[in-house]
């Protein structure tokens, strides 16, 4: 649309420049005095840890936070900003991290959703003509492929989101916000949404971009700004970036590559679980696979070759339609968790909000949720020795809170996600089964939680199943990698390389 | 590792006193709007409200809505609801009058009434745990289910009823405390037990908090509600068998002014109508700010209408209040 224009745009300098903006939380200083600027056409990637400001810079510009400090120029004039409203009308449009659309209605009023044309009368919506805009809409997206009579809960998640974006980008956009669009998609779906925002930057929308995935980063930038503790630590284009630098910016240290200790491949070969011919209604046909004692098996998958499900039906939250779990020998009852936690096995499950906290209660109680039987006598709750059983868990995997009885949601994702762990590893299981255990997690978290893996796995002989869509993880951290496609174990070897992961799980599909 | 456990304790207690006194802060909102019709009430009526004979008129006022209460409290915190208590108490009210009319012992009697009790909540907590039905549109079904049936039982009549345990009920004042006070307080005080030291209490947190979460750490996700819904009916019949004693009579319209006043309670109490928070101390501060209305409404002669006009103006206020400061809370 706006493509003749791009060099006059371009010309004219950057379209949104945001100058010295500083906001601060309580005492918290969430940015101080950050500039930066989006050119026409120009993606830009905002890269940080939890908590270095990337949510809310991004929240600033799309009027969602108010600023302390600081101004917004639009196309060098300074526009005031001060509501969800006022960015729209300024040109800044959201396409926010939770989708928010109207699953029950059609794809048509949600590209359109609040602006729809109308006849004669205004209340009276118009809604062939509102089609024809949808499909419009659509189509210079090079989204023709979505139906727009379908509901929205029918389609794909990623076609949600395509959705999501169409309708951010209404009449009049010059730069779109994109914060962690791909978070909750796998690496296929995530470079199908890449594909997009380039086409619209390619009309000229300047995009910013949010985002934990760095290679994806790497892959999609124009330029990169690296936020740390609120303040502008790093920018560069995109050939000048690499992921060292990317890494050790975020950090502001060296990136240290995961120190494999030497006693990785002296694990005593204990057999923990034996699954064999597990079926189940989602997607499971027929697997086989094995985890010993003392190692760090990791399963990947692409999404829909059955890698979802499989967490909870091996720990009993899903019925399979059939199949055995043999642990120590034993089959354990098969879609029953007291069954698989009384047999030594602990979950983390993916989503960490809506799984797995208690989101009002207190770090405490979090972490000795799936204990307190064995934390009490009588059915009264062992005051004393709840705390040190917490305690000892906080300072074990040094979770940084000032009190226990803290509320979970004052941490970081990183934090929360040793809270989870803290809460299995309080039971003493012998058996933790972790999915998508980095996800939203920060570089530095991660590192930390594959070191506490690896010590589980290694020095507590834990058997660690890790069950993830982010193919580096899966290399990185496992000593043994199965991959699943299609319901069974496409590849099952001990340290292979990305080649070969990648071949067995996307074999099919190119 | 000794240095942290002998230093940070200390630094907990610090920050617990500090959440504890938040907590307390919500619930001084509650003691002042308690305070301020006590106040009122008492410049209004000095000669008869504030008495220790008119303290016990209200407590004894109080405690079939508060035994109820404490019953739904832990009900609404795991995520359910049960608004059939009124219709229950109706219920068992009639089946009291009935079996008494029979000549049935009245101490078998009475049992037989609380096993109704527990039987119907049962047949609630079946229907939403097991066919997993909406508890608010389950309970509203049965309300109007159990509400037909005693007037079908009792044809629409009120007996009126003696018995010489019912007055023992009535009349037996140890300490100069009537019975009925006393087992108030005792179930209200096993209700903050419950709920502080046990580890059903914790489970009822959770699972009202986040069901999926409760699930995934073992938590039992159908017995404890069933449970909870059992526990909900059988104080409802304490209730029916309190207010045969009280008025002496069984009637089934005796229940219908309990239809939303359980509810009401619990929500001005601070609990969370979404499930995961809430307290007892709240509820039993609530029941008792509702208790102080009927009775100094009944000291000034005024309308009862006016009575529930201020009730329903006092309810929307505390949650908003609630609201707000949660609202802040979460902004820090």
């Amino acid at each position: 649309m706006i493509d003749s224009n791009r060099q006059d745009r371009a010309r004219k300098g950057p379209v949104l420049e945001i100058k010295s903006v500083s906001k601060s939380y309580g005492g918290v200083q969430a940015l101080s005095d950050v500039s930066i600027s989006v050119n026409a056409g120009e993606i830009l990637c905002l890269v940080g840890e939890n908590g270095a400001g990337k949510s809310t810079l991004a929240g600033i510009a799309a009027g969602l936070v108010s600023k302390d400090s600081g101004k917004i120029f639009i196309e060098g004039m300074e526009v005031n900003i001060s509501s969800p409203r006022t960015a729209e009308l300024a040109g800044i449009k959201l396409a926010s991290q939770e989708l928010q659309l109207c699953p029950e209605l059609d794809v048509t009023t949600n590209v359109l959703l609040g602006h729809y044309p109308t006849r004669k009368l205004p209340f009276l919506v118009d809604y062939a003509g509102m089609k024809i805009k949808a499909a419009e809409r659509l189509s210079s997206l090079g989204l023709d492929e979505i139906n727009l009579d379908l509901k929205v809960s029918e389609l794909p998640v990623v076609y949600r989101a395509f959705v999501q974006i169409a309708r951010s980008l209404t009449p009049g956009a010059k730069i779109l916000i994109a914060d962690e669009p791909t978070a909750p998609m796998s690496y296929a779906e995530a470079s199908s949404l890449i594909k997009l925002l380039r086409t619209i930057s390619d009309q000229g929308v300047g995009i910013i971009f949010v985002s934990h995935r760095l290679d994806e980063v790497l892959n999609i930038a124009d330029r990169v700004v690296v936020l740390r503790d609120g303040k502008v630590v790093d920018e560069f284009n995109k050939n000048e970036g690499s992921k060292e630098r990317l890494v050790s910016s975020m950090l502001g240290r060296e990136s240290q590559d995961l120190v494999k200790s030497s006693k990785q491949k002296e694990f005593e070969v204990g057999l923990a679980m034996q699954v064999s011919g597990l079926c189940t209604t989602t997607g499971i046909s027929d697997l086989d696979f094995t985890l010993n004692y003392g190692e760090i098996l990791g399963i990947y998958g692409i999404a829909g070759s059955g890698r979802d499900y499989l967490g909870m039906t091996l720990f009993g939250a899903n019925k399979p339609r059939s199949g055995d779990i043999i642990v120590d020998g034993r089959k354990i009852r098969l879609g029953s968790i007291k069954s698989a936690i009384s047999q030594g096995i602990g979950y983390v499950p993916a989503e960490r909000r809506t799984q797995g906290l208690l989101l009002e209660r207190s770090i405490k109680a979090n972490i000795t949720l799936a204990y307190l039987k064995t934390l009490s006598r009588l059915g009264i709750v062992q005051k004393e020795l709840e705390f040190k059983s917490a305690r000892n868990w906080v300072d074990n995997l040094s979770i940084k809170t000032e009190s226990l009885e803290n509320s979970v949601t004052s941490l970081s994702g990183g934090n929360q996600q040793k809270v989870l762990l803290s809460r299995w590893l309080l039971t003493g299981c012998k058996i933790l089964i972790l999915d998508d255990p980095t996800r939203g997690v920060d570089v530095g978290s991660k590192m930390e939680i594959y070191e506490l893996l690896q010590q589980l796995a290694y020095e507590n002989k834990v058997a660690v199943l890790v069950i993830t869509s982010d193919i580096e993880e899966v290399l990185k951290i496992s000593d043994r990698v199965a991959v699943i496609r299609k319901g069974r174990v496409a590849m099952n070897k001990t340290k292979p390389t990305q080649q070969e992961v990648a071949q067995a799980a996307y074999l099919e599909v190119s | 590792m000794k240095d942290t456990t002998s230093e940070s304790p200390t630094v907990n207690s610090a920050k617990k006193e500090q959440g504890r006194l938040g907590k307390a802060l919500r619930s001084q909102g509650l003691f002042l709007m308690l305070f301020l019709l006590v106040a009122f009430f008492g410049s209004q009526a000095k000669e008869y409200f504030l008495t220790f004979d008119n303290l016990i008129t209200i407590l004894v006022g109080a405690t079939a809505l508060g035994i109820m209460a404490a019953a739904q409290t832990p009900l609404i915190i795991s995520g359910g609801i049960d608004v059939s208590v009124g219709s229950v108490v109706a219920l068992t009210t009639v089946i009291v009058g009935k079996l008494l009319a029979t000549g049935m012992d009245s101490r078998l009697v009475v049992l037989i009434a609380l096993a109704v009790g527990v039987a119907v909540g049962l047949l609630n907590g079946f229907i939403v745990v097991q066919l997993g039905v909406n508890p608010f549109i389950t309970t509203l079904g049965t309300m109007s289910f159990f509400s037909g049936l005693a007037f079908i039982l009792s044809a629409g009549q009120t007996v009126s009823i003696r018995d010489d345990l019912f007055d023992w009920f009535l009349y037996t004042k140890p300490f100069n405390i009537p019975i009925l006070v006393i087992i108030l307080f005792v179930i209200m005080g096993f209700a903050l037990f419950m709920e502080r030291k046990t580890v059903v209490g914790r489970n009822i947190f959770a699972l009202g908090g986040n069901r999926e979460a409760a699930r995934l750490s073992g938590v039992s996700i159908k017995a404890l509600p069933l449970g909870l819904y059992a526990v909900s009916g059988f104080s409802a019949a304490i209730a029916g068998v309190i207010l045969v004693t009280q008025l002496g009579a069984a009637s089934p319209q005796l229940g219908t002014s309990y239809l939303l006043s359980v509810v009401t309670a619990v929500i001005l109490g601070g609990t969370s109508l979404a499930g995961g928070r809430g307290s007892i101390v709240g509820t039993a501060i609530a029941v008792g700010i509702l208790a102080t209305l009927s009775n100094g409404f009944a000291h000034l002669q005024l309308p009862s209408y006016g009575q529930t006009t201020a009730l329903g103006a006092a309810l929307i206020i505390a949650v908003l209040v609630d609201q707000i400061s949660q609202k802040s809370k979460s902004a820090k």
